[in-house]
């Protein structure tokens, strides 16, 4: 007959009340790794690989097109200029904002499917920094992304085409002044593409809300104008408009880059709240 | 002649300071299923623990609210002392784990992938690191191909590299999940002695495993869960050495020595070999005397060391039974009898 196998010690009930235990030296040491290594680890894992260099010589391939389709064409965009609000208008926005579509899908929702985000989380890092963390890869790819083409578009158009009416120094403070705000842009998409990250598991779901707002949402915003203040890439031809005025229209640039800063924003705060909800 | 027992390391258990581990009362559910059910358990400082339990039996749940990964629904846990989640940010650098496979990137080198590891290691200072990882790599035996993408790594060498990152500090616990997954019997041995190495450096190890024969090789202390429910647990040796087992008789007249042992309410059956299988119960020397006094001549008595499968097998009775590598033994049937269940 065999006796039950009893409770050892080692599967103790509540804990004992009994004097103060010692406690370990655990809190005596460094409990988070530096910042800026952190960082530079991310940007590492996200940009450098083939894959960004292919989606940004597609990127660059548009004012390089452009170009050539200018060439001889109407006299009014027949400069850098032109060539750069071409490469930046809505229907070539796919291409300009793959980079950090990706760049966002792999933030979490990639990176938990493949078990990585343990690791980081055991590090540990938590929510807020790991959101801070994967919101410098998405910046750094929506600068990225907006300088290879706005920086092509320049380079490409100033040689074959000039700078039109506006002159050399015109033209280039007109398309510093398009970069920032194109990064501005994408780096609003991709917040609120990374808090969608934050809260699926597939990165294929992200990729597609990303292809959704680039290349849907513009069409969107034709069929039903009032939708345009809330979308990613509503406005964006007033922009470029206001951009080639003389003197440059300030109103929707700003209005625009406002809206991107509360994307952003609200972006990082929901992909705080999407980790903390995934973590109960 | 008794069977020969794994040799157990004998680790520096403390049990004068609190527990590396301790769950109390932990529970979790996914919708209307209970996957851990109040568990309690302190693993000793210093100990090896192993965690047994049949597939689903929630073992990878209950790791992953150990580190804490997973919030419970209810209870608590301390590790090293210090209560989760509000001191994760003080404990979790001195802890390493490995929990449901190895996670990594494939489209990175072995050494790319413990460089973003190392990176996020608090206790790792950024001039340490390339050492670090250098020799951790040689340690899991991936020196030679740590510049290749994991892509195109074997199953077995992912496996190493993941056991590669609890290596790259020096960890006081560190848990981890099915280890030898995927490894030849080279490669688990190379995790039994890594375990054994970081056991004897310090650290406290948990280890779930369905291989009971390495769990019996490698740990100090055993729990077992079964339907989500702590069933036992405690020192390896006084788990197995709980109650007797049976008497092995080696005799040329088996036919007669169980009419004998049987006429006097001894439960005993011939098994091939001219051996007779006396179950649990009498001493050795009555059942010597008993035979002897009936002209049975007898030429050895054996009284084979309880193993690790049977008494699993007990706790968890109607269950797919986790594989033991060295299966020649089937576990007799009258031992597979109703676990013992704690709670």
């Amino acid at each position: 007959m065999n006796a039950p196998v009893r409770a050892l010690p080692i599967t103790g009930g509540p804990p004992a009340p009994g004097p103060p235990r010692p406690r370990p030296r655990a809190g005596t040491r460094p409990t988070a790794a530096p910042p800026g290594r952190l960082v530079r680890s991310e940007l590492e894992l996200a940009l450098l690989r083939p894959r960004t260099a292919v989606v940004l010589l597609t990127a660059a391939v548009v004012p390089v097109l452009a170009t050539a389709g200018l060439a001889g064409g109407p006299e009014q965009l027949a400069h850098t200029l032109g060539v750069l609000v071409v490469a930046l208008s809505e229907p070539a926005a796919l291409p300009l904002g793959m980079l950090v579509v990706l760049v966002a899908a792999d933030g979490f929702a990639a990176e938990r499917h493949s078990g990585t985000l343990d690791g980081l989380r055991l590090s540990p890092v938590g929510p807020g920094r790991l959101v801070a963390l994967k919101a410098s890869a998405v910046l750094a790819a929506a600068v990225l992304a907006a300088v290879v083409v706005v920086g092509t578009a320049v380079l490409a158009g100033a040689p074959v085409l000039g700078t039109g009416p506006y002159g050399t120094g015109s033209t280039l403070g007109r398309a510093v002044l398009l970069a920032g705000w194109v990064a501005a842009q994408l780096a609003g998409l991709g917040m609120l593409l990374l808090a969608l990250s934050a809260a699926v598991r597939r990165p294929a779901v992200v990729v597609a809300a990303g292809l959704a707002a680039l290349t849907v949402a513009p069409f969107v915003t034709v069929v039903w104008g009032a939708a345009a203040p809330v979308l990613p890439t509503g406005h964006w031809h007033e922009v470029l408009a206001a951009v080639t005025a003389v003197p440059v229209a300030t109103t929707a640039p700003w209005a625009t880059t406002a809206r991107a800063a509360g994307f952003t924003i609200a972006g990082a705060g929901l992909a705080v709240f999407a980790l903390t909800r995934r973590a109960s | 002649m008794q069977q020969s027992r794994a040799t157990h390391p004998v680790p520096d258990v403390r049990p004068d300071r609190p527990p590396a581990l301790r769950a109390v009362g932990l529970g979790r559910g996914f919708g209307s299923r209970r996957v851990v059910d109040g568990v309690d358990l302190d693993v000793p400082m210093g100990s090896v623990l192993g965690l047994l339990g049949p597939n689903g039996a929630g073992k990878t749940t209950l790791l992953r609210m150990l580190v804490g990964l997973l919030a419970p629904t209810e209870g608590a846990v301390e590790l090293l002392g210090r209560r989760l989640p509000g001191h994760a940010a003080e404990v979790l650098p001195h802890v390493g784990a490995l929990i449901e496979g190895p996670a990594l990137h494939a489209h990175r080198t072995g050494r790319q992938n413990l460089l973003r590891h190392a990176a996020a290691e608090p206790l790792l200072s950024s001039a340490r690191i390339p050492a670090a990882v250098d020799a951790v790599l040689h340690r899991v035996g991936l020196a030679d191909v740590a510049d290749r993408r994991v892509r195109g790594y074997s199953l077995g060498m992912r496996q190493r590299l993941g056991l590669a990152v609890p290596l790259l500090t020096r960890r006081r616990l560190v848990v981890l999940d099915e280890p030898t997954n995927g490894l030849d019997p080279a490669g688990t041995r190379d995790v039994r002695r890594l375990v054994a190495e970081m056991n004897a450096a310090g650290a406290t190890v948990v280890v779930s495993s369905h291989l009971l024969s390495e769990v019996e090789a490698t740990c100090s202390h055993v729990a077992v869960l079964h339907h989500g429910r702590l069933v036992a647990g405690g020192p390896l040796p006084a788990l197995l050495g709980d109650r007797p087992g049976p008497l092995l008789v080696t005799t040329p007249d088996g036919d007669r020595a169980v009419r004998v042992l049987v006429a006097r309410g001894i439960d005993a059956e011939e098994v091939p070999r001219t051996r007779v299988h006396v179950a649990p119960g009498p001493a050795a020397p009555d059942v010597v005397a008993l035979l002897v006094h009936a002209g049975v001549a007898v030429q050895e008595v054996t009284r084979p060391a309880a193993r690790l499968d049977e008494v699993f097998a007990r706790l968890t009775a109607g269950s797919a039974p986790p594989v033991h590598h060295d299966d020649r033994h089937a576990v007799p049937p009258a031992w597979a009898a109703t676990a013992g269940a704690r709670r």
